[in-house]
């Protein structure tokens, strides 16, 4: 009888056993993965500037193909291109000749070119949210591997026209937040460090960068009393021939979305 | 003093420079592979994703959905010579961000509030190309997009978003193939930016 009840004791427990693992094959066939096709604008977004810089060239390298798929590439929203009730700007012929330009010269991005950007980030001072502008170069390194330097700094405008000493404060522990794609333009390793190791210096290779701004900024991380949150805002510039493209990330559910052209800068405008 | 600490720095920043010679060289072809690759890790992502949330199954079946999809991604991976644990960040439109590591957000996930999830992904997901990193490691961003919807037990919508997920992938040398003597690059996951969080039409 003892060895009855011991039995039946058991036989809650058998079950649970066949519940908790099943094998990775069980799981994947008990339930299925519930895909639709996708939304237009989710295929018309530019996600990653390495899709900007495909569209682009592939746009140019088409044969006898109009100029919509580069005028694609432009935000559509921007007040300055031609629209229904939008008075004419001279960034439409900007944007014109910037089309003839490529086009007859055939030029294409390279994937691997040196590219610069300017990227908005939040910090704390002395308790109080401000903004601090970097301006960034990507290189690569002789083994190709590519990485993210500060070129310049725009510090605060209250942190600049601070007179006195510093004083040294602790620094609060704090979670570097990520930047809006940082994975794909490589911000985080540098984000993360500004807050590692309190300094810009690590990511700051030429001396003459290192102005009164700089240094300004510099004093304040390795004192502690500015600590980085997160990026707010990213800019790319890619060079084509004689301009560069201003890119800016629209995130909107349209097909004109992702990373798009914001602004065009003819490099030899003052020469000519 | 300063100098030599800021050379220190700067040494082992690119400390990782040197190890690149150890790592197996990628040709574009490869590294096409290993963007399809990225692909079916996500689809697993996805499906486990689907499975923590599906509240008709058992609490352990569940639970083992979130170590599945806990082993997709980097344990603890090195950033600037410091450990760092994968974290998801959500970004609301109205400026608002939140982040907590992986696990965190999967539990989270097991225990919302609803009767019934529904979570629909669009065959959308792309994979930028890989790109050498000064660690070593050659790293890429997989985007793809899911619709949230919770329920109560009638199943009237309570909740419903549509976002927009960037996950960082990292492409680490590995000895997958040690008996063989090669070694290849194995996929891991990192951080996820949770973007765009669109409220459902109608709702």
């Amino acid at each position: 009888m003892t060895r009855l009840w011991l039995f039946t004791l058991l036989i809650p427990f058998s079950e649970l056993q066949a519940q908790i693992a099943p094998s990775r094959t069980d799981t994947t066939r008990q339930t299925g993965l519930n895909k639709r096709a996708p939304e237009s604008y989710m295929r018309g977004q530019v996600k990653h500037v390495s899709d900007f810089i495909d569209r682009f060239n592939n746009a140019i390298k088409a044969e006898n193909g109009s100029d919509n798929t580069l005028r694609m590439l432009f935000n559509e929203d921007d007040p300055r291109l031609p629209g229904t009730g939008r008075p004419y700007q001279p960034y439409a012929s900007r944007v014109n000749a910037f089309i003839q330009s490529v086009q007859r010269g055939k030029i294409m991005i390279p994937k691997r070119s040196t590219m610069n950007a300017v990227i908005g980030v939040t910090v704390r001072r002395d308790g109080l949210p401000d903004t601090l502008k970097l301006h960034l170069r990507k290189d690569y390194t002789s083994d190709s591997a590519a990485y993210w330097h500060i070129i310049k700094v725009v510090a605060p405008r209250r942190l600049l026209e601070e007179k006195g000493n510093v004083y040294k404060a602790s620094a609060p522990e704090t979670r570097v937040e990520l930047p809006p794609n940082a994975n794909e333009v490589s911000f985080l390793p540098l984000l993360r460090g500004l807050n590692d190791y309190q300094s810009l210096a690590p990511f700051t290779h030429c001396l003459e960068c290192r102005d009164k701004a700089w240094q300004k900024v510099e004093n304040a991380l390795q004192s502690g009393r500015m600590t980085a949150e997160t990026v707010v805002s990213s800019k790319i510039y890619l060079t084509a021939g004689d301009w560069e493209m201003e890119l800016s990330e629209f995130i909107r559910e349209k097909e004109n979305s992702g990373w798009l052209i914001s602004d065009l800068i003819e490099k030899n405008a003052n020469e000519k | 003093m300063m100098k030599y600490i800021y050379l220190y720095l700067f040494v082992g920043l690119f400390s990782g420079i040197g190890q690149l010679r150890a790592q197996p060289e990628m040709d574009e072809k490869r590294l096409a592979e290993f963007q399809k690759l990225t692909q079916q890790r996500v689809n697993d992502l996805q499906l486990y994703i689907s499975l923590i949330a599906d509240k008709s199954l058992s609490v352990e079946q569940r639970e083992q959905a979130v170590e599945l999809a806990v082993s997709l991604f980097e344990k603890d991976y090195m950033v600037n010579g410091k450990r760092h644990t994968p974290y998801v960040q959500v970004s609301r439109r109205s400026g608002k961000i939140s982040s907590v590591p992986v696990r965190i957000y999967f539990k989270n996930l097991m225990n919302v509030k609803f009767d019934k999830v529904e979570i629909t992904y669009y065959d959308a997901a792309v994979v930028s190309e890989f790109e050498k990193g000064t660690d070593g490691n050659y790293h890429a961003t997989a985007t793809y997009y899911q619709q949230f919807k919770g329920m109560d037990k009638q199943g009237n919508l309570l909740y419903g978003s549509r976002d927009r997920k960037d996950i960082r992938v990292t492409a680490q040398s590995a000895a997958v193939y040690a008996q063989a003597g090669k070694e290849d690059l194995k996929i891991f996951f990192g951080d996820i930016t949770v973007r765009d969080t669109v409220p459902i039409p109608g709702f």
